[in-house]
């Protein structure tokens, strides 16, 4: 892990708000210190936001980067026993997940984490934009205000593959939104 | 020079009186009459763009009826509007323009889905999606299906590439929920509805069988509305309503279909649903030349009788059409077996289990080599059907992304009788390159006689609206009149066609389609000027100007397909129109003609168009030609940075650790406020002060939780259990692989919702699992 994490950014909340410049500083800086990290094994990255993976992968830079969903389907998954898969689990494609093309991974961790599983299909991208939700949060309830008709009654909890469309899925859908590797470690513990 | 005239001042007060007399019915934020709005909602996909006085976004019958009554009060006209995918013009007015809200999105799957209930405002695939489980389908199939909503459906009898004449809503429709413009609700599938609308809507239904007998005595004209009905039409009124049904309560929801919301309301529809078999084979089939090509789709069209198993699709390809897509990695196959003549068609064969598929299959073989099928290679391979289909589906987005940018994208589609289909296509070939749109490519659903091209032209400049006049009437001469065929085979009259309806028809059957407007609508109150119009050139009045705005959008045809994707459509605006908008502020500032409104559109864009984007880009993902609107926003959002705001980003971006801590902080401060207030107090503190600071504070949401900041780098080997430690345990260890970790921003910052489940943050159980799975 990068030392030094605080602050650490791939710089696309900068140029969202419109600040290409500042964003691209930010972003540099960090795709230097990951491509340091990186080093001549060329190790992959690791990221677990899909939103910042998608950033970071199209930064010019030396590093694979890898999101978490990918890493988690391909990589843990299949050296993983579940040992206490829940019932259903509600699963939410974030903008970047859908632009990564990384639903098919997304649902395969999902499904083997639990019996069933509910792809919430009324929302497309949640509104909460990284800080929409705390700045414009209108835009994060009309984005989810079909959220509850996807949502089967067994289900109780679900997961987005990003942690600010989780906070803002969680407080429409009814039901807790929380990260992938948070569920597929609480199925899989010994 | 073609122009968009701006809402006369008398328009626009009595767009304000109407927005008056609906306050009480409509919520304030529903009823839109500045500039910036009502520009926004001035296109539909079609050429065609008016600015209305007054947009209503409605969500009840109450609220149609009170609408009804509102625009009738102030002297103006009335559009019903759903998804605005319409390409002839059909949903945009310069009256009141009512838009489907939320509250029509019933869907009730009925008899193992045998038959589907739907609410206007119901998106096509979303029912097909429901319908899946069950192996069905609703029978319209518009290629616009990922957008297109059932209200347009019905009113535009709307279909697409397998659903022939017989699937369309015209003949799969089982019972119609409508309401007329006196406010009359008839209910067609229920009998108190029937009766009640039987006592009191007399004259109408007497009138109705009136017209019936006329028709029927007329050998001459039922003649003609049958052979019109053979292949796709969309010409005028549904004709066939007349001679097929007796009862003039079938005869009045029949006319409905297909009315372009000139006649009434239509509030709910239950559908026969159609089967949507699982096993499908697919081919391209590459011939030598026009002639047999269409042989070989005459004899699989079955005599024109509709199948649901065997040749469920054919697709007309002409040879211009295919060098588009010649680079193309599943035309490879087919390159060595193309001459500078070769037409191809893409079929499919679907069927309910895999032995009748072969079956199909072979029979369909037989036929295409007893035609001269230079190779035929069919394949389950989804994959490559898929690849098959994007090739036929992408001339769509190659003709808009292949035009100059500047111009508008005309899309025509016309059908013939089948047994005519390869002079049809050479005579079509012809007639398009005298009127010089050699870059028009053609293709179409041939089993039902119907081709699709696509034409770019500029209409700022001077003498193009004129050519396209030419064209148009020269086109309406070989369909209409040569080939009787239908100048519009599935996309409606709109205003594109509708000075070329009566030509197409003849006097006789244009007088009966007055006859029925005038019967419904005796005011002109519902959308007047569509599918019927005096005026013999409105075809090429208020054409849409594409002024260059951005090269990001430029080449945005305004068909709407991004807007089911994006977070703030129907709350503020949508992709389309955040581009619309831009491109008349663009124009505004190049013409230099009314500084004043452009100063207003500029300012009133900031909330609807800069704040309230979420530039998540998901527009891009639907859109044909791949436009980011997302990304334009973002260039705009810079543009409007003052001095102030970018010194503070560059106090920020060399900052951000601070503002990491101070966020966290932020969070935590509001976590324990939680603990201590309560949620909903909470709530009211936040907001409040959000409202106090003009929304620079950011408001918590009571999900919200502090984040579990940035774990630790380990310092020593360990193997205990993270949760004991709260931070896990090392995994560089020398004999595993490695792997940079980076836990990004936002997972450090915000913690995870809480939970009855004993979870651990995003990172801290990331590294529990590396280290579980020994990697």
């Amino acid at each position: 892990m990068p030392d030094h994490l605080n602050g650490r950014c791939c710089g696309q909340p900068f140029v969202s708000k419109g600040f290409p410049q500042e964003g691209e500083r930010v972003g540099n800086q960090l795709v230097k210190a990951l491509s340091n990290l990186s080093g001549e094994d060329a190790l992959p990255v690791l990221t677990d936001a899909s939103t910042c993976a998608k950033h970071l992968a199209d930064l010019p830079g030396t590093a694979t980067i890898v999101d978490s969903a990918q890493f988690l389907a391909d990589t843990l998954l299949p050296r993983l026993t579940i040992t206490n898969p829940l019932p259903a689990l509600a699963v939410h494609h974030n903008c970047s997940a859908q632009r990564l093309k990384e639903q098919p991974a997304t649902e395969a961790v999902a499904r083997a984490c639990a019996t069933a599983i509910a792809v919430l299909s009324s929302v497309t991208c949640c509104g909460y934009a990284g800080d929409k939700g705390l700045f414009t949060p209108e835009l994060n309830k009309h984005a989810t205000r079909f959220a509850k008709n996807d949502i089967p009654p067994d289900c109780r909890i679900g997961i987005s593959t990003v942690s600010t469309c989780a906070s803002g899925l969680s407080e429409h859908a009814g039901i807790p939104f929380v990260a992938l590797a948070s569920i597929l470690e609480y199925v899989s513990r010994p | 020079m073609n122009q968009i005239s701006a809402i006369t001042p008398d328009r626009h007060a009595a767009g304000l009186r109407v927005a008056a007399r609906l306050k009480d019915i409509v919520a304030a934020n529903k009823l839109m009459t500045d500039p910036l709005m009502t520009y926004a909602w001035s296109g539909d996909a079609s050429s065609y763009r008016l600015i209305p006085a007054v947009v209503a976004i409605i969500d009840t019958e109450d609220q149609v009826r009170a609408v009804m009554q509102a625009a009738r009060a102030e002297g103006l006209p009335l559009t019903f509007r759903a998804a605005g995918t319409s390409l002839s013009g059909q949903a945009v007015t310069d009256g009141v323009l009512a838009v489907l809200g939320d509250g029509w999105r019933k869907m009730k799957i009925l008899d193992g889905g045998e038959q589907i209930v739907l609410g206007p405002a119901i998106i096509v695939a979303n029912a097909n999606a429901a319908l899946k489980p069950f192996n069905r389908k609703i029978g319209p199939d518009p290629a616009s299906q990922a957008t297109c909503k059932i209200g347009g459906v019905v009113n535009n009898n709307s279909s697409g590439m397998c659903c022939g004449v017989a699937q369309n809503t015209y003949h799969t429709m089982a019972r119609l929920r409508i309401i007329l413009t006196d406010g009359t609700l008839l209910d067609s599938g229920d009998n108190d509805s029937r009766e009640a609308f039987r006592a009191k809507r007399t004259d109408l239904l007497d009138q109705l069988h009136a017209l019936h007998h006329q028709v029927m005595n007329d050998a001459e004209l039922v003649a003609l509305i049958q052979k019109k009905y053979s292949i796709k039409n969309t010409v005028g009124y549904s004709l066939n309503a007349l001679i097929d049904f007796h009862d003039p309560l079938d005869i009045l929801i029949h006319l409905i279909v297909g009315s372009e919301g000139t006649l009434g309301f239509v509030s709910e529809v239950t559908y026969n649903t159609v089967p949507e078999h699982p096993f499908k084979s697919t081919a391209l089939v590459p011939f030598p030349d026009p002639h047999s090509c269409a042989r070989a789709i005459s004899t699989l069209a079955n005599g024109g009788v509709h199948v649901t198993t065997g040749v469920t699709a054919a697709e007309y390809i002409e040879r211009r059409a295919l060098e588009t897509v010649i680079h193309l990695p599943a035309m490879q196959p087919l390159v060595p077996f193309l001459d500078e003549n070769s037409p191809a068609v893409l079929i499919d064969v679907t069927a309910p289990d895999a032995e009748t598929l072969a079956l199909e299959v072979a029979k369909a073989e037989t036929i295409l080599a007893g035609e001269g099928a230079t190779t035929i290679d069919f394949s389950t391979d989804e994959a490559r059907s898929h690849a098959l289909w994007d090739i036929r589906k992408g001339f769509f987005a190659s003709a808009g992304a292949a035009r100059p940018k500047g111009t508008s994208m005309l899309t025509e589609d016309v059908a013939a009788p089948i047994d005519r289909l390869a002079d049809f296509v050479i005579d079509l070939r012809q007639l398009l390159d005298e009127h010089d749109y050699e870059d028009a490519v053609i293709f179409g659903h041939a089993l039902a006689g119907n081709l699709h091209f696509q034409m770019g032209d500029n209409f700022s400049l001077p003498g193009s609206a004129a050519k396209f006049d030419r064209f148009s009437k020269a086109l309406s001469d070989l369909v209409s009149i040569q080939y009787g065929g239908s100048l519009k085979a599935e996309h409606g009259t709109g205003r594109a066609i509708a000075p070329f309806v009566e030509a197409e028809w003849g006097p006789t059957a244009y007088a009966l389609m007055h006859q029925i407007k005038s019967l419904f609508d005796p005011e002109g109150l519902l959308n007047p000027g569509v599918l019927l119009n005096h005026d013999p050139d409105i075809h090429i009045k208020n054409l849409k100007l594409m002024p260059l705005a951005d090269p990001l959008v430029d080449l945005c045809i305004e068909c709407g397909f991004c807007e089911p994707a994006c977070p703030s459509h129907q709350m503020t605006l949508s992709p389309r129109q955040r581009i619309a908008v831009t491109r008349e502020r663009a124009r505004l500032r190049d013409s230099g003609e009314d500084p004043e409104l452009l100063a207003r559109l500029d300012e009133d864009f900031q909330y609807p168009g800069l704040d309230t984007c979420a530039a998540c880009n998901l527009c891009s993902l639907r859109c044909p030609v791949g436009i980011e609107t997302g990304t334009m926003i973002m260039g705009q959002r810079a543009e409007r940075r003052g001095g102030l705001a970018k010194s503070v980003a560059h106090f920020a971006a060399g900052h951000t650790g601070m503002i990491e801590t101070a966020m966290r902080g932020g969070v935590a401060l509001a976590d324990l406020g939680q603990s201590i207030l309560g949620t909903a107090a909470m709530e009211t503190v936040t907001d409040a002060t959000r409202k106090a600071t003009g929304r620079r504070l950011p408001r918590i949401s009571p999900q919200l939780d502090a984040g579990p900041g940035a774990p630790k780098a380990p310092t020593q080997i360990s193997r205990e259990d993270p949760r004991a430690t709260g931070f896990p345990v090392p995994i560089a260890r020398q004999d595993r692989k490695k792997i940079v970790y980076f836990p990004a921003c936002p997972t450090r910052m915000f913690g995870a919702a809480k939970t009855d489940l004993d979870l651990l943050a995003a990172p801290q159980a990331m590294l529990a699992l590396l280290d579980r799975a020994w990697i």
